[in-house]
């Protein structure tokens, strides 16, 4: 092992990772709790739609800095080709390409909140079920590529995250829907 | 809304004032989570740095670690995946037995 000093952008970088991993979680979480209609307390759902749409802001911002910050990193080495393209990078190739696919598919499911106008409220519901998708190819990236994945604090933390997203989902999917009347203003965000 | 721009036509129309209300509110709640977001990463990140400097530590007394005169030593990967400087069994010939070579490797 270098001097520590050497790997200060790999080590940013994993941490990065990591609270972006539990910012995707708590608001896929949320998102379900959402339009699975768990919450009924009045006040609370339009609270947690804020709450949401912030949480995936920042997570997009999180995934963001994760992978810039190995650009730094003199090992990897990854340049931007390395980042943003998957199964470019020499390291993990399979893993790392995992998880740029989910970062790609977070930020368009995400910032779609912001055409739903132009894309129409109707396809950006379905297409924002996918968010869902995102959250398992990131949770794939985390357990082949992450440094730390082995590790028991790690899985401790995957498994406590991923646990209310499969109930929350499983809920979501066997209640069955009320026929409604399309109400754009009333979408839930990113 | 009409009668009330007639009046003064500089005036924001109510619905554009609840948008760059909830937009301000809504620069606030994610500058607040991302400054959250920043302080929770820092803990892992300490914890990483701190991990290696112990680990570089470690290291460095192995290879400053006096080895029998004649005898020569070796560096091996440990179970953990870390670097360790041993002594090999027995004296080698004189002269050939090299001083060890500082390995860099990424284990944490």
């Amino acid at each position: 092992m270098g001097s520590p000093a050497q790997h200060v952008f790999w080590f940013a970088s994993r941490a990065f990772g990591i609270v972006a991993m539990l910012m995707l979680g708590v608001s896929v979480a949320v998102g379900l709790a959402m339009s699975g209609r768990l919450v009924h307390r009045p006040g609370l759902p339009a609270q947690l739609k804020r709450f949401h749409e912030s949480a995936a802001l920042v997570t997009l911002g999180l995934i963001t800095v994760h992978a810039g910050l190995l650009l730094f990193d003199p090992f990897l080495r990854p340049g931007l080709a390395g980042i943003a393209l998957p199964f470019k990078l020499a390291y993990r190739p399979m893993f790392t390409g995992i998880g740029i696919i989910a970062g790609w598919l977070a930020a368009i499911l995400g910032l779609g909140f912001y055409a739903r106008k132009r894309i129409g409220p109707k396809t950006w519901r379905f297409l924002h079920r996918f968010t869902i998708v995102a959250y398992l190819l990131a949770l794939l990236h985390v357990i082949g590529s992450g440094t730390d994945a082995r590790s028991p604090w790690m899985l401790a933390t995957l498994t406590v995250l991923t646990t209310p997203i499969v109930f929350g989902f499983t809920y979501r999917v066997l209640t069955p829907r009320p026929q409604r009347e399309p109400r754009p203003t009333a979408t839930a965000g990113p | 809304m009409t009668e009330q721009r007639e009046l003064n036509p500089t005036a924001i129309p109510r619905s554009g004032k609840r948008a760059g209300r909830r937009r301000s509110s809504l620069y606030r709640r994610v500058l607040s989570l991302g400054a959250a977001a920043i302080i929770a990463a820092w803990l892992p990140f300490s914890v990483m740095y701190i991990s290696a400097v112990n680990k570089q530590a470690t290291s460095v007394v192995a290879i400053s670690a006096p080895h029998p005169v004649g005898g020569s030593t070796r560096v091996v990967t440990t179970a953990s995946g870390s670097t360790r400087v041993v002594a090999a069994n027995g004296p080698t010939t004189p002269g050939t037995a090299a001083a060890p070579t500082p390995v860099t490797t990424r284990v944490s």
